[in-house]
């Protein structure tokens, strides 16, 4: 099985999300609840229709004390006739949620499901925080010295400064970028944007890792109805056709990795996705990527194949990646000023790219037909990609 | 003293492959015959970072430095580094100072 096997098309119809932040008093079910509503009023399909449920998550046993989140959601809901399950592969649960639900649909299982991810993390404490997402290193070897994701991007960054020659500066860039796109985006939790300045003199973290080289905590949900292609016309005047989908494995240890400045699981993704597709790196319009760390954004937008091993932070400082460049990536803010509800990115990014490929985001690029998301798990150790397109 | 400390691993039977700690099957080639070696403690240093925002149980110890170390003899291992901040460079030759119940100290 190599990805070529016969599938029906799959497309999305429905698309719904929380805003995202501090969300002070709303529970996990509610933004769930809200999110899904919402995607399916968008898809205009009748409950019933809908055959299963995935739902992604991370922590939610630890940060608000509730599980069987995929059930509780279908009860709620109403989904008499789903089946359902939560889906785990840390920050990159609910793309994995999405793959399982194309897998359903395109193999002839059901012929429309729902995808939800969510995540309510800002009760908890900086410290409980820390801990808990310290869970998706490895805890026993990794987690035990004192390595926190913050430490893993400061040692990817500073082997990428050591072997690229990739400066400080550059890396900070991803941040200004990013945080200038956030502006636009109506649901973004910052909405502010910061100076090189400010980013480069900012508190450290994790050195070099400083403050605003990290993405917030974050609540929020977001939720997407798939759709057999076939039968996507008769709800959606712009389905959006999923034409690559790839989930791939990456090492969990950074001790693991043979050389740190390469991702393994997202290039074997993105080359799985691609050759789904048909097409490459340079047919992409539009991209969300993992930039849970600005490091992350530099390593893959080299690793999804939009630059060359090493040249990066170059492309970002020539502006190659922003709005007008020659591949804007993250037009929402990423996860730097969306916030990454871990969970809920997942479907949260798709989400950002039908709004683009429809053209009715606050931050449009100019005649996106393709776009790319890229939802990285843990260390990149689950690490999921996916590509879409404009069905006229 | 620095440099004396032995750190248990195994050695794949069929490729060769070293590893930190007890490993019951070798992740490279799939063999399930690995043997137990010792390795020196002597290493360099491939990574670093001084981390200022500890998970709860090094909370009394931040900020300190997070290093991978390339082993001698091959593997490559995840460390606290006690050097001073004027000290720590990639490339850096580094021995075993201790082993600690949240895992080695290299200096």
């Amino acid at each position: 099985m190599n990805g070529t096997v016969t599938m029906r098309s799959v497309s999305i119809i429905g698309i719904g999300s929380t805003r995202f932040g501090k969300l002070t008093g709303r529970t996990i079910k509610d933004l769930a609840v809200e999110a899904a509503v919402k995607a399916i009023a968008d898809a205009r399909v009748p409950r019933e229709k809908i055959g299963c449920l995935f739902f992604g998550n991370f922590l939610s046993g630890v940060f608000t004390g509730q599980e069987v989140l995929a059930p509780l959601l279908a009860n709620e809901l109403g989904l008499r006739s789903a089946e359902c399950a939560k889906v785990e592969g840390a920050c990159a649960s609910s793309a994995i949620g999405v793959r399982l639900a194309y897998l359903m649909i395109g193999a002839g299982y059901h012929d429309m499901a729902l995808v939800a991810g969510a995540e309510k993390m800002t009760e908890a404490s900086a410290d409980t925080a820390t801990t808990a997402i310290s869970a998706a290193t490895d805890s026993t070897t990794e987690g035990i010295c004192g390595m926190t994701f913050p430490s893993f991007w400061a040692l990817v960054m500073q082997r990428h400064m050591y072997e690229y020659g990739t400066t400080r500066e550059q890396v900070g860039m991803v941040s200004v970028k990013n945080r200038a796109n956030g502006v636009f985006n109506d649901i973004a939790q910052f909405r502010k944007p910061v100076s090189l300045e400010e980013v480069i003199s900012a508190r450290p973290i994790s050195d070099p890792v400083l403050k605003f080289d990290c993405c917030p905590v974050t609540d929020g949900a977001a939720a997407l109805v798939l759709c057999a292609t076939e039968l996507a016309r008769e709800f959606s005047d712009c389905p959006i056709e999923i034409i690559g989908s790839a989930n791939a494995l990456g090492p969990v240890r950074a001790c693991d990795f043979t050389d740190l400045t390469t991702f393994p699981g997202t290039v074997e993704a993105a080359g799985k996705a691609y050759s789904m597709a048909g097409i490459g790196p340079a047919d992409i319009d539009v991209v969300e990527l993992h930039d849970c760390f600005t490091m992350a954004e530099i390593v893959d937008s080299e690793d999804l194949g939009f630059f060359p091993k090493g040249k990066g932070g170059e492309a970002l400082e020539q502006g190659l990646s922003s709005m007008g460049g020659r591949i804007p990536i993250n037009p929402s803010g990423g996860l730097l000023s969306k916030g990454h509800p871990t969970g809920a990115t997942g479907c949260a990014q798709i989400f950002e790219i039908v709004r683009q490929l429809r053209g009715v985001h606050p931050n449009q690029v100019k005649n996106a037909r393709t776009g790319l998301t890229h939802n990285a798990g843990g260390t990149g150790t689950v690490t999921t990609v996916h590509i879409m397109r404009r069905l006229d | 003293m620095p440099g004396d400390g032995m750190i248990d691993g195994k050695k794949c039977t069929g490729c060769g492959h070293a590893y930190l700690g007890d490993v019951e099957i070798c992740s490279r080639c799939g063999n399930s015959e690995l043997h137990p070696v010792k390795y020196s403690g002597k290493g360099t240093v491939y990574s670093f970072t001084i981390n200022y925002v500890p998970p709860l149980h090094l909370k009394d110890e931040a900020p300190y430095v997070v290093g991978l170390v390339d082993l001698e003899e091959g593997p490559r291992i995840t460390v606290r580094l006690d050097l001073p901040t004027s000290e720590l460079k990639i490339g850096k030759e580094v021995l075993l100072e201790e082993k600690t119940s949240t895992g080695l100290v290299f200096s």
